[in-house]
């Protein structure tokens, strides 16, 4: 266990951190993954702690070992590096701890950051931004909102964490995994679950209500017409069928009946 | 050609947001369509593609080396293509959404096998990462990324660019000698195109108690809606409120 060190690093190198981090699979690649993106992220502290070039190339080679985690979460990781990375500079170290803590990190990592971003947040709040533009209909101003709610409000958890990650993860170092440990993504995950169906279901409301009379003059029928729709797309979705083929499937089939003169 | 060539840099920067940087959700159809919608002086087309495009491929996920195709760059295409489309041949919405979709899928298929090999290429470029860290240091890490990002770049402009270049002036040419049976069932796919966006993200929340708050929140809205049509902003404001509240009640999840 690393001695948790005086902090001397500045505000302005762990910002720059930050920044790079947005770098992180800028030349992704299936030999060492997000190797490349950071050591690129990592540079500032490396310029910060290394006392002659030898040393900065040493560091560099050392981070540039495998690596690939959730790209939002890398954050974390890269503050607990910095802290890390620190303290074994004052010592004189240069033994491999920093790669050993980012092994052992990044998979639960990206494995939070999978379930909250990717699994429900993106949903939740893509879902919102598209309600707004289904309802705004062909009016611009209220249209316009759509996206930017979208982008602000997945904004706000992704830039919080991409940012504040590192400074956290400098400032709590290797006792980080302790408060990540605490945390269960499944906690948000499944709230925000419940608030992807509720508005799921209101959007449904609002569209086949209103679109139902295109296809058949009757409202009720229109409706029932739509719903069998969606639920024959959900099981085949189910089924593994991709939203590529159903669509050129659906599109086959509207054909068929066109020339049938369904409609 | 001027235009196309713009829109083609501006899709391609905005598509490296995907994956490469940052992804701060630039890329995603809803701000892409607007943004593509405001350069083509149609700003509400392009909002509405983008609404259409948004949900259909959120359930596929960028988890560890897998590399799905690129819906964001599909996305693009099919706002650049629909609205030159409307504009340039008088074709009705939801036919130019129906046929610039059906074109531009193949773009995101492309874009995701090209994305493969762009991988191989800076895996290539990772070996390299030694010999370039003793010669140049930090500077030449970076060099080596900027290097995948010119790649990146240059795979989503050569897509953009032949989509909505030549294929665009071809389907042009096309459309027009598409009889009249299938004009129509085009129009019908544009109609249930939100039911299939829809039953994405029916799959992503698909359990039990999700399938009762869907169904109980769907009849309440349709009937509030049968009562009161006009007041569709105060019924989804009501939803989002309901949505906030059923959060932290844990009988709910």
């Amino acid at each position: 266990m690393v001695e948790k060190p005086t902090q001397r690093l500045k505000f302005g190198t762990l910002l720059a951190i930050a920044l790079r981090s947005f770098f992180l699979q800028a030349c992704w690649n299936f030999r060492r993954m997000q190797n490349l993106g950071f050591a690129f992220s990592i540079s500032p502290l490396i310029r910060a702690l290394s006392k002659n070039r030898e040393q900065e190339i040493h560091f560099l080679k050392r981070h540039l070992e495998f690596f690939n985690t959730h790209p939002y979460c890398v954050s974390i990781i890269l503050g607990v590096v910095c802290q890390v990375e620190e303290g074994l500079a004052r010592q004189n170290e240069h033994a491999d701890k920093a790669n050993r803590l980012k092994v052992g990190m990044m998979g639960p990592l990206a494995a939070l950051g999978d379930t909250v971003f990717w699994s429900m947040l993106k949903p939740a709040t893509a879902l919102l931004g598209v309600g707004i533009v289904f309802l705004a209909a062909s009016q611009i101003w209220p249209a316009i909102l759509g996206p930017i709610v979208f982008l602000v409000l997945f904004s706000i958890p992704h830039l919080g964490l991409q940012i504040g990650g590192v400074f956290s993860g400098y400032r709590r170092g290797i006792d980080i995994v302790k408060d990540l440990r605490r945390f269960n993504p499944q906690f948000i995950a499944r709230r925000l679950g419940v608030f992807i169906a509720v508005v799921l279901g209101g959007l449904l409301g609002i569209i086949t209500f209103q679109t139902s009379t295109v296809l058949v003059s009757a409202q009720l029928l229109g409706t029932g017409i739509l719903l069998a729709v969606l639920l024959v797309f959900f099981f085949a979705l189910r089924r593994g069928i991709g939203v590529s083929h159903l669509f050129y499937g659906t599109v086959l089939i509207a054909i068929g009946l066109a020339y049938a003169g369904v409609f | 050609m001027e235009q196309v060539f713009w829109l083609s840099a501006l899709g391609a920067i905005l598509a490296l947001d995907a994956a490469m940087v940052g992804q701060f959700m630039f890329s995603q159809p809803l701000v892409v369509g607007a943004v593509f919608g405001y350069l083509l002086g149609d700003i509400s087309s392009g909002l509405m593609i983008g609404a259409m495009l948004q949900l259909l491929w959120l359930g596929v996920l960028p988890v560890g080396a897998y590399v799905p195709s690129d819906h964001t760059i599909t996305g693009g295409i099919t706002t650049g293509l629909a609205i030159m489309l409307m504009q340039k041949y008088g074709m009705a919405f939801g036919l130019s959404l129906v046929l610039a979709l059906g074109i531009a899928i193949p773009a995101g298929v492309l874009s995701g096998k090209v994305d493969i090999l762009v991988r191989h290429l800076n895996s290539r470029i990772d070996g390299w990462g030694e010999r370039t860290a003793e010669k140049y240091g930090s500077l030449g890490i970076a060099g080596l990324n900027l290097a995948g990002l010119v790649a990146g770049f240059l795979r989503n402009f050569i897509i953009y660019f032949v989509w909505l270049g030549p294929l665009a002036v071809a389907l042009g040419w096309l459309a027009p000698q598409v009889p009249e049976p299938v004009h129509r069932a085009l129009g019908a796919v544009y109609w249930i195109l939100p039911m299939l966006s829809l039953a994405v993200i029916l799959e992503i929340v698909a359990k039990a108690k999700a399938y009762w708050i869907i169904s109980g929140v769907f009849l309440l809205v349709w009937i509030l809606l049968f009562v009161w049509s006009g007041q569709a902003w105060m019924i989804f404001g009501g939803v989002l409120v309901l949505g906030s509240v059923l959060m932290w009640w844990k009988r709910a999840w």
